[in-house]
């Protein structure tokens, strides 16, 4: 197995994963970047090859979204505000777009347990271990997120009529 | 189980239809290739050398954040009537400032309650040579380690690298750059130190990075701090103390051991500060030196606390067999939990140098499958059926001459080895590369050892 050759053909949902956990390019950027060194020194503990190489990225990159999402919680950086703001990514169709656009309103706190049980199809235990926090809490936010996510597009329904 | 609703539905599919709608904005590998310097040993998938290009992106976007900060702090600093020493060899008031300092505090959970609590707050000593600039800016001593900020300014631009490392089968003999600068770390008037040196992060400031050593054994001690580069050697000396941290801290003593399988782990003390809970641990267990290859979802040390299972948040590093390691804060009840550990057991498995020569290490047919030899360096790769879960490579390297003499290799004779272990697609290749003792002819080779592994659990209930 090619390391590079293998990134670079999850490169494109890697890039995409980083930025819906983050909702940030530059830290997105960051958190990317430092999975792939990670991945790179790390590649013999991937057990499973080609075919593991994917799920395995993932978990990596998850992990560093992470810490910066850690990181967030103690400072707000006072450097570059303007990068810190949301970005709008389109989709391939309005459908798409308008589900990301729902979901990037989200708080650093719902939104990464909700991109991980819906854009990665993870389990909630999976996503309790990942993110180290109590099954509960994972209920407990999937809940309040996509009550809120509800509400959003009700209002979004309510302001088109 | 409830199965997803409309909503849940749709919104599943537009998020994984986005998802999937990207593209690549990054040239990963250039970025990668960049900050892991191709050709050390720790990069061992694609030896190949980078050609010199022009600055990634992300380093571009760093320091354009970097310089803003600067220019925002400078811009502060300058408001508030502050002004830049200059430098004349005594301590001076440097402020610590910008994100690459911050950064490092910020990583480390004790680094940053001492910040937090003012016990990190400027330049303590610096010294210059030539047009080369050494300074300390912080010294934090706790319970679990004593650790020095140190920056490095006006280092000569870096020379090319020659591109020779010498390789066998992606292997590489180090090249130590002629250009490092390492930094080592002990108490004066002590027994000598273990120096845990981070290389520094290349900064508009300099070089900037870490060296820790072991806990202070008194309330304070003056600390030596030596910067090595090139031929140069330059010595500074500060002062640390860990009155502070440990008005704050509560070591409790436990001293109790479990045994698994000839593995016996001692739970020394446990000691709680504000910023982690830090655990000593002798461990006792016949040795396999080399790497080990863990599930990193199941096989990790971890503290068990309120439903929680906390990883290894800093190791502290280890000597003579005892280790230290930070986990978050937490509060009893909580275990310390050890799934799985590996240990040495004594083998006599000999290969001819033949490719392709086989013998069995714990009923697991070793087959030899490449040996490579350049001037002094060798380089061997075995390969074996991943058959025995327990048997986790084989170590302990000796090469045999033709007079039947055995001749240890590994860090005691030469300064290096590189090596790996692992399992891919069932298949378990150990590599193993070093440089031969002098006048060595080898006909064979031999593996001593073999790493078992052993599973536990050793649990460990935390004092309160």
């Amino acid at each position: 197995m090619n390391y590079f050759e293998s990134l670079r053909a999850h490169q494109a949902y890697l890039e995409r994963i980083a930025l819906a956990m983050l909702n940030n390019r530059a830290d997105a950027e960051d958190a990317l970047q430092e999975a792939a060194l990670a991945g790179y020194q790390h590649v013999e503990q991937l057990r499973g090859g080609e075919h593991a190489f994917g799920a395995w990225m993932r978990r990596i990159l998850i992990r560093q979204c992470q810490r910066i999402l850690e990181g967030r919680r103690r400072s707000f950086p006072i450097d570059d505000l303007t990068a810190y703001l949301p970005d709008t990514v389109p989709g391939p169709d309005a459908e798409a777009t308008a589900a990301w656009e729902l979901v990037a309103r989200l708080s650093d706190h719902l939104r990464p347990v909700i991109v991980m049980r819906y854009m990665i199809d993870m389990s909630q235990v999976e996503i309790a271990e990942e993110l180290a926090i109590p099954l509960g809490t994972v209920k407990s936010r999937l809940g309040k997120a996509l009550a809120l996510l509800r509400k959003l597009e009700e209002e979004q329904r309510s302001e088109a009529r | 189980m409830m199965p997803r609703d409309d909503f849940e539905h749709r919104l599943g599919q537009g998020l994984k239809r986005w998802a999937q709608a990207g593209e690549p904005t990054l040239d990963l590998e250039a970025l990668v290739r960049e900050r892991s310097r191709v050709g050390d040993a720790t990069s061992l998938t694609d030896p190949a050398v980078v050609p010199p290009g022009p600055l990634p992106r992300w380093r571009r976007r760093w320091w354009g954040r970097w310089l803003s900060l600067s220019a925002a702090a400078a811009a502060l600093l300058f408001s508030l009537g502050a002004t830049f020493p200059t430098w004349a060899g005594a301590a001076a008031d440097w402020p610590i400032v910008g994100p690459v300092v911050t950064e490092i505090i910020m990583k480390d959970a004790g680094l940053k309650w001492a910040y937090d609590n003012g016990l990190i707050q400027g330049t303590l000593a610096q010294a210059q040579v030539g047009e080369v600039t050494f300074r300390i800016l912080g010294v934090m001593a706790d319970s679990r380690r004593t650790t020095v900020i140190y920056q490095v300014q006006g280092l000569p631009p870096k020379a090319p690298d020659d591109g020779k490392p010498i390789r066998a089968f992606g292997l590489s003999r180090p090249q130590p750059p002629t250009d490092a600068v390492d930094v080592f770390i002990s108490q004066v008037g002590g027994q000598g130190g273990v120096s845990f040196f981070s290389p520094g992060s290349e900064t508009p400031l300099g070089l900037v990075g870490t060296v820790a050593t072991l806990p202070l054994e008194t309330e304070q001690a003056e600390l030596e701090v030596r910067f090595r580069y090139g031929e140069e050697e330059v010595a500074l000396t500060v002062t640390a103390s860990r009155a502070e941290t440990d008005r704050f801290s509560r070591e409790v003593k436990v001293g109790r051991s479990q045994e698994v399988d000839g593995i016996k782990i001692t739970l020394e003390s446990v000691t709680y500060t504000p910023a982690e809970t830090v655990v000593t641990y002798l461990v006792e267990k016949p040795g396999f030196e080399g790497p080990i290859q863990m599930d990193p979802d199941k096989d990790f040390r971890y503290v068990e606390a309120g439903g929680r299972r906390h990883r290894v948040s800093a190791g502290g590093g280890g000597v003579n067999h005892r280790f230290m390691d930070a986990f978050p804060p937490v509060e009893a009840p909580a275990q310390l939990v050890f799934p799985v550990d590996v240990k040495g057991q004594p083998i006599e498995a000999t290969w001819p140098l033949t490719v392709g020569a086989t013998t069995e290490v714990l009923g697991v047919p070793v087959t030899l499958d490449k040996y490579e030899r350049q001037g002094s360096i060798v380089a061997f790769e075995w390969t074996n059926p991943d058959s025995n879960p327990a048997m986790e490579g084989i170590s302990g390297f000796e090469v045999i001459d033709s007079q039947g003499q055995a001749h240890a290799l590994g860090t005691s004779v030469a300064g290096w080895t590189s090596e790996s272990n692992y399992v891919n697609e069932g298949v378990r290749r150990r590599r193993f590369s070093t440089e031969l003792p002098a006048g060595v002819e080898p006909v064979a080779v031999r593996a001593t050892r073999a790493g078992v592994m052993v599973r536990g659990p050793w649990v460990f209930e935390l004092p309160r």
